[in-house]
């Protein structure tokens, strides 16, 4: 029996239009349920980014010694601080000794405002060269 | 290509023993320090093979590096580029000789990281003598103090001067900074230190340096050719 209708009426392209715009809420209904998926995606993987970000490397200390080594005890009096000078710095000590007493008395005063280890041995160092 | 090394090597000393001559040097009292910086280890083991025994060298870890790969050749090792306070233990442990001394503190710390089990450091202080702002060194007006105060550390052997000059391209001009080291090393051998090294002059005024007195000259073009 023949089809009331032949193929080629079927897709003329009024009829073709016609089912377009009927089958655009459904294409749409794809298109919003993938964009749904995709952001949830989006969301897993900034979650999971967030979570497993790895924490920030721990800085490096150096070697407790050498540390240590860059400042003396801070608030020493001049007994202890001469003390931890001899101990710490036995070549600042040697020089320091050579300077009269008012200049090691301004290296004192200097170590009470800046206890580095460099700036007391190069402040004993200028002092005994005669530098200001 | 070792022979090319071996064959540059005797230029050199043929150098330096000439120079020995003719400024009226006694024979031999001139060493010869190979500054192998930027240098493979095969070449290093070219200039030893042709009887060089101490090397001069610049950076830390490169040094390291190559002592691990040469440790089977008897080689003594002189560091002699700048020091950063943060890298003295290393160099404590590993040379014989440190030239670019330029700071107490720097001599404090190589003194407390030198093994007890090794000799004593030696040491050179190293002086700005051309007053450079861009070399370092120390003030000449700081040497005797620094000098008398590293003298004094029980781990370093203090055992002279050391010096950049800058470059001059006349002889006359190239003695004169190499004179003024000396001059400060006869005055602290007359305060008493026993100073016995002036390690000064490179391999384009060796001779002024060694007319002055050099004891030890720092030789490495001249030796291993340009570096790359």
């Amino acid at each position: 029996m023949p089809l009331p209708i032949s193929l080629f009426d079927l897709f003329t392209p009024a009829r073709l239009a016609g089912m377009l715009v009927l089958a655009a809420p459904l294409l749409v209904g794809a298109d919003d349920s993938y964009l749904r998926e995709i952001e949830e995606e989006a969301k897993r993987q900034a979650m999971t980014l967030t979570t497993s970000q790895p924490q920030p490397a721990p800085v490096l200390a150096a070697p407790a010694p050498d540390t240590a080594a860059e400042r003396l005890a801070p608030g020493l009096d001049r007994a202890a601080f001469e003390r931890s000078l001899r101990e710490g710095l036995p070549g600042t000590y040697a020089s320091y000794q050579q300077l009269n007493s008012a200049s090691q008395q301004r290296v004192y005063e200097s170590y009470r405002n800046d206890n580095r280890l460099t700036n007391i041995s190069e402040q004993v160092t200028r002092l005994l060269s005669g530098k200001p | 290509m070792s022979t090319d090394y071996a064959a540059r090597l005797q230029t050199v000393l043929a150098r330096i023993r000439a120079a020995e001559q003719r400024f009226q040097r006694p024979p031999g009292s001139v060493a010869l320090l190979a500054v192998s910086k930027t240098q493979p280890p095969a070449a290093i083991a070219a200039v030893a093979a042709a009887g060089q025994t101490c090397f001069g060298e610049n950076y830390l870890q490169e040094t390291l590096d190559k002592m691990t790969e040469l440790a089977a050749l008897d080689l003594a090792w002189h560091f002699i580029g700048p020091i950063q306070a943060n890298k003295t233990r290393p160099i404590a442990e590993c040379f014989a000789w440190v030239h670019s001394v330029d700071r107490l503190k720097i001599a404090e710390r190589l003194s407390a990281q030198r093994p007890d089990h090794l000799p004593p450091l030696h040491v050179c202080l190293q002086v700005n003598i051309s007053q450079e702002s861009t070399k370092h060194g120390l003030d000449e007006r700081d040497v005797p103090a620094v000098a008398r105060a590293v003298a004094t550390l029980p781990r370093l052997r203090l055992r002279g001067l050391m010096a950049i000059p800058a470059p001059a391209p006349e002889f006359a001009a190239q003695r004169m900074p190499f004179a003024r080291l000396r001059a400060l090393q006869e005055r602290l051998i007359a305060e008493g230190l026993a100073l016995d090294t002036l390690s000064m002059g490179m391999s384009d005024d060796l001779e002024a340096a060694i007319a002055e007195g050099a004891t030890l000259v720092r030789v490495g073009t001249a030796i291993f050719g340009p570096r790359a």
